[in-house]
C-alpha cells in the first residue's frame, strides 16, 4: 500500500462526520455523534473525557480498530474506513504505533523480542530488524535490558518498551491510550517526558487518550469529548478542569519544559 | 510470522502442564508401537516363512494344511507333472507329509500347549532346504523319536533325550532343528509311516511340496496341478500360501487401530483442554499480535504449532518406549501353528507412528487455535 504524497498543511487525521452506534439488544445506543475532528501532523493531542463519552471509540476509529457507522477516516491521506481487514492490518503496522494502559507486553518474549515484533511483519533483513530495534530501546533508555522479560521490568520500564515497541516502525502516528493509568506519579512523569521528547525528537504525532489531568496539562492541543460529541478544543491549556475532579492549574514547570520543546 | 519461540516458550512457561498433556501422548504413541511391533513380527515370520520355489498341494478349497487329506494316488499323480525337479535317479523332489497338533503337558508351566508335529520323509529335507539339525541326530524311523524346531526348544526348555507324550506315545527327543526362523522353527518333526501309524491316517497325506527349479517355474508348476482336470487339489507356492496365513494378521492390525483411536481421542481430549485453557489466559496476548497487525491464520498457525509441539515432544518419548520392545520374543497362534517370533520396530513403523502423533496433535490443537483466531481485539481489551 503506498502512501500518497501529503501537502503539509494537509491535516494527518481526518475524522469527517463520523457516528459510532452500537446495538444493545433491540435499542441503538450512539457513542460518537457526528464528530469532525482534524490533527495537523507532528502536533501532541491530548482527548480528554469521563467514562463512556466516547473517547477510546474515537481512537479505535483513527487507529483503524473499528470502523464508522457513518463518515470517513483518513490518516495520512489513506481513507482507512474503506479498507478491509487484511489491508487494515497491514496499514496499522506500517502507520500506526500503539501504547497501552496495561503495556501489553507478551510476557514469554523478552524486551527486545517485543520491540521486535512489529518489524517481523516488515520483509526486513534480520541485521535491519536488530539495529532498528537496538536504537529505539537505546532512545527509551533500555539499552541495558534487552534480554529481560516483562515480568523482570519495573512497571516504568514496561511501559517504556511498549513505547519503543510502538515506534520502532516509525509510523506517522502514536496513539497511546491512557499510557500512564498504571503507574505512579513519578513514573508517570517520566514517561510523559519520554513521549514529549520523542514527539519532538522524531517528529511524531501523538494523541493520547486520558481522564487524568496531570497529564492532560501537558499537551499542545487538548479535546474534550462528551457524550459522544467534541465539546472543547483547547491550544495549550493553561488549565483544565474536569467534571469529577474540578480544575487543575498547568504547573510553571510543565509550561516551561513546552516552551522548551517547542523551540528545540 | 509470530516467532516459534513464542509458542515453544509459552510451553515451557507451563512445563508441568506441558508434560502431563504429553505424557497422554507417549502412552498412545508407545502402546501403538508396542502392538503393531507384534503384528509386524508375526507378519515377518509368515514373509521368511514360504520358498518361492516350493508348491504346497492341499486339498481343493483348503486354506489351511490340517483341514486338508489328499490319497497316495494323488499323491502319486501330482509328483508326475514335469515342473518337478528330478533326482539323477528319475525321481521327483517331492515331500509328503502328515500335518497336526495335539496338546502337550509343559512340565515347567505345568499345563497343557499346543504342539504342532509332522511327519514327514528323509526327502522332506531335500524339499525344505532351509532346515538343519543343528544338534543331536535326525530321527530314526520307527522308533519313537523325534527332532524338535529351536523355537519349541527354547519356548520349552526341551532337552536332548526327553520324552514327549503325543496321541498316548511317548517320543524321544533325538535332535534339534533350525530353519531360518521360519514357522517350521515352531514344529516337532518325526518319522512319516510312524506318526501316520500313531493317528491313524495310513494311505492319506495332509499336504505335498513339490520343488520347481525356479520361483517362475513354482507359479507354473502351481498353475498347471491346480487346473489339471485328473486331480481335484489346490496348489499354490509356499509364498502364496504363507501370505495367506498373514492375511490373518489384518483383523488384529484393524483391531489395533481402533484401540489406538479409542485412546488418542483421550489424548486429544487432552491437548484440547490444555490449549483451551492456556488461549483463555492469553487473550491479550492474542489482542495486541492482532493490533500490531498479524494475521488471524498467523495467530491460528502460533496456538496450532503449541499443540504440535506437545504432540511431538510426547509422541518422541512413546517412540523412545515403543522402541524398547525391539526384539522381544513372543509365542503366537496362527491358524494351528504356534509360532516363536520377535516385536519388530523398523523405520516405518517409526514414521507411522510420528505421523500419527502429529496428527492427533493437530487434531487436538484445531479447535482451539481456531476459537484463537476469532478473539476480538476490542473486546479482549474490554
Amino acid at each position: 500500500m503506498s502512501t500518497p504524497p501529503l501537502r503539509s498543511n494537509e491535516p494527518i487525521v481526518l475524522v469527517d462526520g463520523c457516528t459510532k452506534n452500537y446495538s444493545r439488544g433491540s435499542e441503538t445506543v450512539s457513542v460518537l455523534k457526528s464528530v469532525h475532528l482534524e490533527i495537523a501532523r507532528g502536533d501532541f493531542v491530548g482527548l480528554i473525557g469521563p467514562s463512556g463519552s466516547g473517547k477510546t471509540t474515537l481512537l479505535n476509529l483513527i487507529a483503524g480498530l473499528d470502523q464508522p457507522t457513518t463518515g470517513r477516516v483518513v490518516i495520512n491521506g489513506v481513507e482507512i474506513s474503506s479498507l478491509t481487514e487484511a489491508q487494515l492490518a497491514l496499514w496499522r503496522t506500517n502507520a500506526i504505533g500503539f501504547v497501552f494502559q496495561f503495556f501489553n507486553l507478551i510476557p514469554v518474549l523478552t524486551a527486545f523480542e517485543n520491540v521486535e515484533l512489529p518489524l517481523l511483519l516488515l520483509n526486513m533483513s534480520r541485521r535491519r530488524r536488530r539495529e532498528q530495534v537496538l536504537n529505539i530501546l537505546e532512545l527509551v533508555g533500555l539499552g541495558h535490558r534487552l534480554t529481560h522479560r516483562p515480568g523482570q521490568l519495573s512497571g516504568g520500564e514496561q511501559q517504556r518498551v511498549g513505547i519503543a515497541r510502538a515506534l520502532v516502525t516509525d509510523p506517522a502516528l502514536v496513539v497511546a491510550d491512557e499510557p500512564t493509568g498504571d503507574l505512579d506519579s513519578r513514573k508517570s512523569q517520566e514517561i510523559l517526558d519520554l513521549l514529549q521528547e520523542l514527539q519532538v525528537r522524531l517528529n511524531k504525532t501523538i494523541l493520547i487518550v486520558t481522564h487524568d489531568l496531570a497529564v492532560a496539562a501537558r499537551v499542545r492541543r487538548l479535546l474534550r469529548i462528551s457524550d459522544g460529541q467534541l465539546i472543547d478544543d483547547t491550544e495549550n491549556p493553561e488549565s483544565v478542569t474536569h467534571p469529577l475532579f474540578g480544575s487543575l492549574n498547568v504547573s510553571n514547570a510543565a509550561r516551561v519544559k513546552r516552551a522548551e520543546a517547542a523551540r528545540s | 510470522m509470530i516467532p516459534v519461540s513464542y509458542s515453544y516458550r509459552s510451553l515451557m512457561v507451563r512445563w508441568k502442564t506441558t508434560l502431563m498433556t504429553a505424557t497422554g501422548f507417549t502412552l498412545v504413541i508407545a502402546a501403538l508401537i508396542v502392538m503393531l511391533a507384534f503384528i509386524n513380527g508375526l507378519a515377518e515370520v509368515c514373509a521368511i516363512s514360504g520358498d518361492p520355489n516350493n508348491v504346497i498341494v492341499l486339498n481343493e478349497g483348503c486354506t489351511d494344511e490340517i483341514l486338508s487329506s489328499i490319497s497316495r494316488a494323488t499323491a502319486s499323480q501330482i509328483e508326475t507333472n514335469p515342473l518337478v525337479v528330478r533326482r539323477p535317479d528319475g525321481t521327483s523332489l517331492s515331500s509328503r507329509e502328515l500335518f497336526g497338533v495335539r496338546t502337550v503337558y509343559d512340565k515347567k508351566i505345568r499345563d497343557y500347549v499346543l504342539m504342532p508335529f509332522r511327519g514327514v520323509s528323509p526327502s522332506a529335507f531335500e524339499v525344505h532346504n532351509t532346515v538343519h539339525v543343528v544338534s543331536g541326530r535326525t530321527f530314526r524311523p520307527s522308533q519313537s523319536e523325534v527332532i524338535v524346531g529351536m523355537s519349541i526348544k527354547n519356548a520349552q526348555k526341551v532337552e536332548l533325550g526327553d520324552v514327549l507324550e503325543i496321541a498316548r506315545k511317548k517320543w524321544k527327543v533325538a535332535g534339534f532343528f533350525a530353519a531360518g526362523g521360519a514357522a517350521l522353527e515352531s514344529e516337532v518333526w518325526g518319522d512319516l509311516d510312524e506318526m501316520a501309524g500313531q493317528f491313524k491316517k495310513e494311505g492319506s497325506y495332509n499336504s505335498i511340496v513339490v520343488r520347481a527349479e525356479s520361483p517362475a517355474r513354482a507359479k507354473d508348476l502351481a498353475r498347471s496341478i491346480d487346473s489339471s482336470a485328473q486331480i481335484s487339489v489346490g496348489a499354490q507356492t509356499e509364498l502364496d500360501y504363507y501370505a495367506k496365513q498373514a492375511e490373518s494378521t489384518n483383523f488384529l492390525r484393524s483391531a489395533v487401530w481402533v484401540i489406538a483411536w479409542f485412546m488418542g481421542i483421550g489424548a486429544i481430549f487432552g491437548v484440547m483442554n490444555t490449549m483451551f485453557a492456556a488461549i483463555s489466559q492469553r487473550i491479550k496476548d492474542i489482542a495486541v499480535l492482532r493490533l500490531l497487525g498479524f494475521m488471524s491464520w498467523e495467530i491460528l498457525i502460533a496456538f496450532l504449532l503449541e499443540a504440535i509441539m506437545v504432540s511431538l515432544i510426547g509422541g518422541g518419548l512413546g517412540m523412545l518406549v515403543g522402541y524398547s520392545a525391539n526384539g522381544f520374543t513372543q509365542r503366537f497362534t496362527i491358524s494351528g501353528h504356534e509360532v516363536q517370533f520377535r516385536f519388530l520396530v523398523d523405520a516405518s513403523l517409526l514414521a507411522l507412528a510420528a505421523a500419527f502423533s502429529l496428527i492427533m496433535g493437530i487434531m487436538g490443537g484445531l479447535l482451539p487455535a481456531m476459537s484463537a483466531m476469532r478473539v476480538r481485539p476490542l473486546e479482549a481489551f474490554r
